[in-house]
């Protein structure tokens, strides 16, 4: 099935999608061809322009890999984040824009494979772009594009770099068993990777050791994270615990009485992944229920997909809906439906 | 003067009720307050209406001087605004403190409390450092100094925390139980350094202080004190042995339960310059006209060739131009600068001038010493988390430089608590979030969540305003990035040619010390 490993679960194919995301998804697409004809692309878009052709026509429309030949390839024919002009929508940001990342690199793979089959894409071409980044400490992100020493990096960005590395390290048949223990050690290391609380690290954690075959050293307890994700949440988790936050140089707890969680269909999707590493049955059949509950929610209200906002002021803080959000919210109608 | 205070006729129209709201730090809360008071002849007493809190006198009309209106610019951005009552969330309940370090500020910012409540006012004067600043470099020699002058023959070691702290409290406890990634060591041996020198660290910074007010010409009344506010070793700020997080505050004493009178004075200045109004909302200001039209205009090539504030480094700048509209200037070193012919001080150009003062990004000690001596390099760059501030300090460039040139680029700086927001921002798109930097503090890589957080930005700056913001009508093609930060909420902070320094900051110098130092290259300190 056309799936994608950052929203589990999802068949591309078999989406319900309700007039209301059908009316968004149509109208982003749009807009995003036409930018993208032009010359103003980022993989991103690619890639949820891609999402979008598949769940509503089953099959690739857009000739996306001509784009990314054209637009989003560098002079050493490596993938590359955003084209000359999209960089131009930043001020002075040109020179940085040109930056070829491991989700670049995976975003283009994972076209090629749809567009071609899976059997026709030179496999060892894009393990070849990524065995490079693999440091001695076991993890592979892209510490070309982004300096910052492994401490104050995200944590979600490092296990989901990893993944997508291991993703196609693995379809290359490049993944030793040196490979693999190296990179087993430094997702169990507590001081490289420790256990963080937020859903999305954590799914890509789980997704990494699956590939890795080693799902057994997944860190235990994950079932408290995902409760405390949902602190304050009528429906629904976030991605992270407003509650845990800390100061990351102080280790002070942060004053957030003002902040408010948001539920995200993207987070739903990673938290029904994570359901599977959960050993307590009592506890997984409570969150089973939040996570039928929250598919009943969005039935009702298909479009409820919220922004963050800045303490008391009633301005979005960042992105609300976007195509991968609604696919989301689509796939947990479609688990209403069938349940 | 540009105009007035009403205290008295806002008083009787509002039967001495005062309800206001706040919007700080992305906090909204409303204060209410209702007042008393008796007729003193030119003056009144006003006192909270329960009898609580002091009597403090304040004219009945106060007359709104440049400088007075800068004063209230200053206090906009240093000033405390007051605390959350915790058994009410959303109420604030006002205090009067500020928070600066520039002497010559500080004696500003006093001479016109004095100037506004001429009553039985006192202040104390605190400062606050973090404990670890006494751990290495110049603080351990300051603590060396301290016990010689004591007689002792150095710093003497430190006891055990069992000994010089026999029994721990609260916040002893919330400190043993914090982790430091950065900090090496262990937290008692923290405390024990603390409580084993806290009187001499206490006594340091106080005479530091002191010494400071004193060489400021602050002249200190019987009433008033000077303390220091110690912090456990890295409680804020100092991240290693020797680092510094210096605070300096003002406390206010003598106008307690009048802080919302004192608010509403502050909003109604601001939101009549911003609406451009001749009467604010409940008419407790009052400008002499409409206020973009008041004021004295000030010709600016004869005040840079002749105004004892026109100089920089003691030398002027060259004119190479002087057409119908524009003027072009150089100063010596610098670059060539487009500039209006005119400006005119109004309260727009005043309050900004102090707002400037507290919340600008130059280092303040330059700002006095330039007229003298030659300053290095400046820059003139501008932070808030209030759309109100922003439009208010781009009006004032407006009327000084052409609206090309007055913003170079502007980005939004995030304070890690709100990291995840940004992850989460990325996710939603499909994007991890890829930092800039060795610590991460450097421009934000990942396009997606740039571009999504500069159209919060955009809508922060129209918020409070009728029409569109000017950083959305000239400028938003000029974001340049987000920028991870230590700390704080998310704000938006842009910056200038560092060659429009030269001219706006003698302008605001004038403009706010104009009437009480006649020569700034000497009566600074």
């Amino acid at each position: 099935m056309p799936s994608h490993i950052f929203i589990p679960g999802l068949n591309l194919l078999s989406v319900k999608l309700v007039p209301s995301h059908l009316l968004y998804l149509n109208e982003w697409h749009e807009e995003a061809i036409q930018k993208a004809d032009n010359g103003d692309v980022s993989t991103s878009i690619c890639l949820q322009g891609a999402f979008i052709e598949l769940a509503l026509s089953g099959h690739l429309t857009h000739d996306w890999m001509g784009i990314l030949d054209e637009y989003l390839t560098d002079d050493e024919s490596a993938p590359i984040a955003y084209s000359e002009k999209y960089g131009q929508r930043l001020y002075g940001f040109r020179d940085q824009a040109k930056q070829s990342t491991i989700l670049s690199i995976h975003t283009r793979w994972w076209i090629e494979n749809i567009q071609k089959g899976t059997p026709s894409v030179e496999h060892d071409k894009y393990a070849a772009l990524l065995m490079p980044r693999k440091l001695m400490n076991g993890l592979i992100y892209d510490h070309d594009v982004s300096e910052t020493i492994i401490r104050h990096r995200m944590k979600t960005e490092l296990t989901m770099s990893l993944a997508y590395s291991l993703e196609i390290i693995g379809a290359a048949d490049r993944l030793n068993d040196e490979l693999k223990m190296q990179v087993i050690a430094s997702l169990v290391d507590s001081k490289k990777c420790p256990p963080t609380g937020y859903m999305s690290t954590e799914y890509f954690r789980l997704q990494a050791l699956r590939i890795l075959d080693a799902v057994d050293h997944f860190p235990i307890g994950i079932e408290e994270s995902i409760d405390a994700c949902a602190t304050d949440l009528e429906v629904g988790y976030c991605d992270f615990s407003m509650v845990d936050k800390r100061d990351a140089y102080m280790g002070t707890v942060k004053r957030t009485a003002r902040d408010k969680p948001i539920h995200s269909p993207l987070t739903a999707c990673h938290v029904i992944a994570l359901t599977e590493a959960i050993g307590e049955a009592l506890a997984r059949d409570r969150i089973n229920k939040r996570l039928d509950e929250y598919s009943r929610h969005m039935e009702k209200q298909p479009m409820d997909i919220p922004s963050f906002q800045m303490r008391d002021v009633p301005i979005p803080f960042g992105t609300d809906r976007t195509p991968i959000e609604v696919l989301c919210a689509a796939h947990h109608i479609r688990r209403n439906l069938e349940t | 003067m540009l105009g007035y205070i009403r205290v008295e006729d806002f008083l009787i129209r509002t039967k001495g009720e005062v309800i206001g709201r706040l919007v700080t730090d992305a906090k909204d809360r409303v204060y209410r307050r209702a007042y008393q008071w008796q007729d003193e002849g030119s003056t009144l007493v006003v006192q909270r209406s329960d009898g609580k809190g002091d009597a403090v006198r304040i004219a009945k009309t106060v007359p709104l001087t440049e400088a007075l209106i800068a004063f209230f610019g200053l206090y906009s951005g240093d000033g405390a605004k007051g605390s959350e009552d915790t058994n009410k969330p959303g109420i604030i309940v006002p205090t009067i403190s500020f928070s600066q370090k520039e002497p010559n500020l500080v004696r500003f910012a006093v001479d016109h409390f004095r100037k506004l409540c001429p009553g039985d006012i006192r202040f104390t004067f605190s400062l606050g450092e973090d404990s670890a600043y006494f751990m290495a470099g110049d603080g351990a020699e300051l603590l060396q100094e301290y016990y010689i002058s004591q007689g002792l023959p150095g710093t003497p070691d430190t006891q055990p925390l069992i000994s010089c702290r026999q029994e721990l409290n609260d916040k002893d406890r919330e400190y043993m139980a914090e982790v430091r990634p950065d900090v090496t060591g262990a937290n008692e041996d923290y405390l024990a350094f603390y409580y084993t020198h806290k009187a001499a660290m206490e006594a340091i910074l106080t005479e530091v202080k002191r010494q400071d007010l004193s060489n400021a010409g602050v002249l200190l009344r019987e009433s008033d004190r000077v303390t220091a506010s110690l912090r456990r070793p890295f409680k804020k700020g100092a991240r290693q042995p020797g680092g510094t997080s210096r605070s300096d505050e003002i406390h206010v004493g003598g106008l307690n339960g009048f802080g919302e009178l004192f608010l509403k004075v502050l909003h109604e200045i601001e939101d009549s310059i911003v609406r451009d109004s001749t009467t604010s909302a409940s008419g407790l200001v009052e400008w002499i006209g409409i206020p973009s039209q008041s004021g004295q205009i000030l010709d600016i090539k004869q005040f840079f060739t002749s105004n004892t504030y026109g100089y920089i480094a003691r030398q002027r700048p060259n004119w190479l131009a002087d057409d119908i509209v524009y003027l072009r200037g150089q100063w010596p070193r610098s670059g060539e600068t487009t500039l209006h012919k005119q400006i005119r001080v109004d309260p727009l150009w005043c309050y900004t001038s102090g707002l400037y003062l507290a919340e600008g990004t130059t280092d303040k000690a330059k700002l006095f010493r330039m007229f003298s001596e030659a300053p290095g390099s400046m820059g003139l760059s501008f932070t808030s988390s209030e759309g109100t501030s922003i439009e208010l300090m781009l009006r004032t460039l407006h009327k000084l430089f052409p609206i090309a040139e007055c913003l170079k680029a502007w980005k939004v700086k995030v304070g890690s608590q709100y990291f995840p927001e940004l992850v989460v921002t990325g996710l939603k798109q499909g994007v991890s979030m890829l930092r800039g930097g060795n610590s991460g503090d450097g421009k934000l890589r990942t396009m997606e969540i740039s571009l999504a957080i500069r159209e919060w930005a955009l809508a922060v700056a129209d918020e409070p305003l009728t029409q569109i913001s000017l950083l959305r009508q000239h400028y938003s093609d000029r974001f340049s990035h987000v920028e991870p930060t230590g700390s704080g909420v998310a704000r938006i902070d842009f910056w200038c040619s560092s060659t429009l320094c030269r001219w706006y900051f003698p302008l605001l110098m004038y403009t706010v010390f104009g009437e009480i130092v006649a020569d700034p290259i000497q009566g600074f300190y």
